[in-house]
């Protein structure tokens, strides 16, 4: 095939045609696989939180605790939710830019933003269900391993959320990168 | 506007078809894709003003939507340096042969190669296609003939 081919086979391709009533369905985010799963982690992840803030005054004895522990949990968790829901409207509007490479560009700093802010918050998190919950307590061997856990947990929970915004950033740098070496 | 868009997109669904097929290898990813697209052609849609061509719009949405969303690492489907003579696609479709081929070979060129050939492809004028990629327009000329020179090589 040479390239007077390829440009004849170019401007024949794509026989294949969708229906207008196909077409509408995917313009709707409910009908969208991969935004929906984010959708649905946003969800579950807030409606949690939100569950426990309603819950854990009385459940967790909130009112014996310091003033500070209960203030630093309830935003420290509102900051969570508010994180997953700027993660999910980014990934839902990667375009931003009037060109290709400026909207790479763009999509790239708010990544890298997010991934920042996202980490804060968890380790943020983290440390004010930590520091709640041992506000008051008088530390046993048993209790120790306890805290370790959760400190452990906190720091993997950190990890996957890391290893989740970095895939997402080093596909854009890698395209920035094909985009800087072929323009220049 | 669900009617005009939907007319819109119907007569040049083709062009999203292109850049799917040229963008993902395989039939699950380019249907993923061509959805995607079309979500975010229809969020762009109120945005329109109908300054520039449709079809200009359609692309610059349509190749920024397929680099910039996320996809898990599949494994290459053909590791080969040149595109076999006869090649025989392994979907059931009704595509020509030279239609698999020409994709094959346009699937080997890195992203900001495949958008730039895919807009030469299309009749755009170098002006346009710099001013959809961002980069300036003798560039362009430069860039065509070494990926010209680049196809030619995987296409023999």
């Amino acid at each position: 095939m040479n390239l007077e081919e390829l440009k004849s086979n170019w401007e024949k391709a794509g026989i294949e045609k969708k229906s207008q009533a196909e077409l509408l369905m995917m313009t709707k985010i409910q009908n969208h696989p991969k935004l929906n799963r984010i959708r649905l982690k946003l969800i579950i992840e807030s409606v949690l939180l939100i569950a426990f803030l309603i819950v854990y005054h009385n459940m967790f004895d909130g009112g014996n605790k310091p003033l500070w522990a209960n203030i630093t949990l309830i935003i420290s968790a509102a900051l969570f939710i508010f994180t997953d829901l700027i993660g999910y409207l980014t990934l839902q509007n990667p375009i931003k830019g009037n060109n290709l490479r400026e909207s790479l560009n763009n999509l790239h700093l708010k990544l890298k933003r997010i991934t920042v802010f996202s980490l804060t918050v968890s380790l943020l998190f983290g440390l004010s269900v930590i520091l709640f919950f041992t506000s008051t307590i008088i530390f046993t061997t048993g209790k120790y391993l306890i805290l370790a856990g959760m400190i452990i947990t906190m720091f993997v929970t950190m990890y996957l959320s890391y290893k989740y915004w970095i895939v997402r950033i080093n596909q854009i740098k890698t395209a920035e990168t094909e985009f800087d070496k072929t323009t220049s | 506007m669900e009617k005009d868009f939907l007319e819109i997109i119907d007569e040049h669904q083709n062009i999203i078809y292109k850049v799917c097929r040229m963008y993902r290898d395989n039939k699950a990813d380019q249907e993923d894709l061509f959805q995607e697209i079309v979500l975010q052609l229809w969020k762009a849609f109120p945005n329109f003003r109908k300054e520039s061509k449709v079809s200009t719009w359609m692309y610059r949405i349509a190749l920024n939507t397929a680099i910039a969303v996320f996809r898990k690492n599949t494994i290459p489907l053909d590791f080969k340096e040149n595109i076999p003579e006869k090649f025989h696609p392994v979907e059931k479709n009704e595509l020509s042969e030279n239609e698999e081929r020409m994709f094959a070979a346009l699937r080997k060129l890195n992203n900001a190669e495949k958008a730039i050939i895919s807009l030469y492809l299309e009749d755009y004028s170098y002006q346009e296609i710099a001013d959809i990629i961002g980069i300036t327009e003798n560039y362009v000329g430069v860039q065509i003939n070494r990926i010209k020179n680049k196809l030619k090589k995987i296409l023999n």
